[in-house]
């Protein structure tokens, strides 16, 4: 019953303060997001042509990952082509090693963790370094982020200067946010102003003009794309567009449904490295397409929905399993809702697709996701996908189902089994008490009524149809 | 080409067919949206410019010609003690000829930031620009009403570490630059016939660097300048 999920779920239920920082922040977004979008109407029309840009882009993967390719190159950029998440680690890996360095600067990147970037990089012995506030926390916390958007969202400010004064005992740590924020610029401006290599991600690709679309708030970005003398970006081939004249809305979508902001403070469009008589800028750029498994989910027509995600967050923040556990209790790179169709088609149906099963269906994150991914029915989608190829817990579960299919297919079964059931009510009730289920251990097991439905019904006078 | 592309592009190509021209209408996916968009360039765009930067804690200054003097009065005030600035920027030229000289009498003489033209490659003033107190200057090549954003265009004139770099960033706009969304502003950059080639690194910039990472709690100033000052200068 107890498997590696389940165990982390238990666990992250029992960490109250997590608990308690999580549902506030998410309660807070979730707030934000609402006044974000005060004209129910107008959002319904954004969500259509977000959805309609995405759409389209999909539907011409292939030619649009062509032209921005052609146009990049034209731009000065290198653009190159990573399979798996190994290929991808190898290439950044060739990179930076090519840039002389063993030490880079990094961005805030989903993809990066997707692919385990920092752990492959350190093996070869390269540090790569966190420089977004929450990112940079969490990896001196030795723990992996536990929202999309907000990494450090679990840590309140007391957490925070613990990890820091443990990181760097000979400091003063004190514990307003203000001072927290400012040692982070001290310490990280040292390494900016060092760092000869800088990875980032990215929001949008724009074939057209062969653009790199990158949001932020900190600065922590641009320093990274700017700074070096080499930026290496790195994202997922379905993050493309066509036309820069599509981004406003998308934009638009993406900062509101994440935390509320008409737009971030900064939006960084590269186009190409250093021109010849610019002073600054990077004197090369790298752009790494990604697939991990992003081609397997382009060819299921059901499931392509997914890679028009524009990674708010909003399903994560409006999803009740999300806000009780927190990214956390999943386990993935990709939590909650979104994380429950992503994963297992990146990683395989067999552990992450019991990822589905941490959902109660409710169908918030569809009604908020800013791309319309129908969210719940891709989740019913993996939960059947699941149940065909996996026995065990869903073997004993389709075997409950056969029972009862064979009972009520014959009325006169169904009726001799629900008139017992309905007599030995007084016994089996009070026993259902002790039964060592997940399920009455938190909530009134069901109780049998005393008297058949089709008694009752025939009672009120309804005939056997 | 490398093994990848071709893998890449082979699988994608092999279901393209398969599930059909999933292509929904053009007017669909256009940039323009219907709610947003193509509204008039009036006043009321300046008044909702103003609003929506005060909200990203953005400063502004009404200006004239003086504008060099207000500057340099309000970076001494700030304790600023240089000014990196594009020396052939479009205003580069008009800065340097009325920055108040120290040696003049004034009051404030003896803290009028100096003036330092970015005018070498960032290897070679790297250290220097990332000193404490320093502040940077750039032209804003227009602005969005509806979320107080600048749009800067960055290129050899104009380095782009100069919005970045130092504690304070100082931008000229004209008043006459306002337009009312993003979209607004797209679409006409879009539908120029001999439209520019975008700069290496186009920049929209709404407010000072900031954070809520810890607690959603908003601080400013995180890793890029602490302060984002807007001179606004009505014709010339
Ligand atoms: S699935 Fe939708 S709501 Fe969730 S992160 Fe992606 S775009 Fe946002």
């Amino acid at each position: 019953m107890s498997s590696p999920l389940r165990t982390r779920l238990r666990e992250a239920l029992a960490r109250a303060p997590a608990r308690r920082n999580i549902g506030r922040a998410m309660a807070g977004l979730v707030d934000k997001r609402r006044a974000a979008f005060p004209d129910a109407q107008a959002l319904e029309q954004l969500r259509d042509q977000g959805q309609a840009i995405r759409d389209q882009a999909l539907a011409n993967l292939p030619a649009l990952l062509r032209e921005l390719e052609a146009n990049c190159r034209a731009n000065g950029i290198e653009v190159h082509w990573a399979r798996t998440a190994a290929e991808a680690n190898e290439k950044v890996r060739e990179l930076v090693q090519a840039a002389g360095t063993t030490s880079v600067l990094k961005g805030k990147s989903m993809v990066s963790e997707e692919i385990g970037l920092n752990a492959a990089l350190a093996e070869a012995g390269i540090e790569a370094l966190e420089t977004d506030l929450g990112e940079w926390i969490i990896q001196l916390a030795g723990e992996a982020p536990s929202h999309i958007v907000a990494p450090a969202v679990h840590l309140d400010r007391r957490e925070v200067a613990a990890r820091f004064r443990e990181h760097f005992p000979e400091l003063e740590v004190g514990e307003e946010i203000a001072d927290l924020t400012a040692l982070a610029r001290r310490l990280l401006r040292e390494r900016f102003a060092q760092l000869r290599v800088g990875i980032s991600g990215v929001n949008f690709l724009i074939a057209e003009t062969g653009t790199l679309c990158l949001i932020e708030n900190e600065g922590n970005g641009r320093l990274c794309t700017t700074l070096p003398e080499v930026h290496i970006a790195i994202t997922g081939i379905e993050k493309v567009i066509a036309r820069l004249d599509q981004l406003p809305p998308l934009l638009r979508l993406l900062t509101r449904s994440a935390t509320g902001q008409p737009i971030t403070t900064y939006v960084n469009l590269i186009s190409g490295p250093r021109g010849t008589d610019e002073r600054d800028g990077p004197r090369a750029v790298h752009l790494i397409l990604l697939d991990n498994g992003r081609a397997r989910l382009q060819a299921d027509p059901e499931l392509r929905a997914t890679l028009r995600c524009i990674r708010c967050g909003a399903c994560m923040n409006h999803c009740p399993v999300y806000t009780r556990v927190g990214g956390h209790g999943y386990g993935t790179v990709y939590p909650g809702p979104l994380g429950a169709v992503l994963e297992p088609r990146l990683h395989g149906l067999a552990a992450p697709g019991e990822l589905a099963e941490a959902s109660s269906l409710c169908g918030a994150c569809a009604e908020v996701c800013p791309v319309r991914i129908p969210l719940p029915q891709l989740i019913r989608r993996v939960r059947r996908d699941r149940a065909r190829v996996s026995p065990g817990t869903t073997g004993r579960q389709a075997r409950l189902w056969s029972l009862w299919a064979a009972i009520m297919a014959h009325p006169a079964r169904a009726r001799a089994v629900t008139r017992t059931l309905a007599l030995l009510a007084p016994v089996i009730n009070p026993a259902l008490h002790w039964l060592p289920s997940p399920w009455t251990r938190h909530r009134q097991p069901p109780q049998l009524a005393r008297e058949t439905l089709a008694k009752l019904a025939s009672e009120e006078g309804f005939g056997d149809e | 080409m490398s093994e990848a592309r071709e893998g890449i592009l082979g699988r994608l190509l092999a279901t393209a067919d398969a599930s059909g021209p999933a292509s929904p209408g053009q007017a669909a996916a256009d940039g323009r949206t219907a709610t947003h968009g193509g509204k008039a360039n009036d006043d009321s765009n300046l008044d909702e410019f103003l609003k929506a930067l005060e909200a990203v804690h953005g400063e502004v200054h009404r200006v004239g010609t003086d504008w060099p003097e207000v500057i340099a009065e309000m970076l001494a005030a700030a304790r600023v003690d240089q000014l990196w600035y594009g020396a052939n920027s479009p205003h580069g030229a008009q800065l340097q000829a009325r920055w108040p000289s120290p040696s003049a009498g004034s009051e404030l003489a003896g803290a009028v930031p100096r003036l330092k033209p970015f005018d070498k490659s960032i290897e070679r003033c790297r250290e220097a620009l990332f000193a404490d107190r320093s502040a940077g200057f750039t032209s804003a090549q227009a602005a969005i009403a509806e979320t107080g954003t600048l749009i800067l265009w960055p290129g050899p004139a104009e380095p782009r570490t100069l919005s970045l770099v130092p504690e304070v960033h100082c931008v000229l706009l004209e008043q006459s630059r306002i337009v009312p969304t993003l979209e607004d502003w797209m679409a006409d950059y879009c539908q120029q016939a001999d439209r520019p080639p975008l700069p290496t690194n186009l920049l929209l910039i709404t407010g000072p660097s900031k954070s809520a990472d810890i607690e959603q709690t908003l601080t400013f100033g995180v890793h890029g300048p602490k302060r984002l000052i807007v001179f606004l200068k009505n014709g010339n």
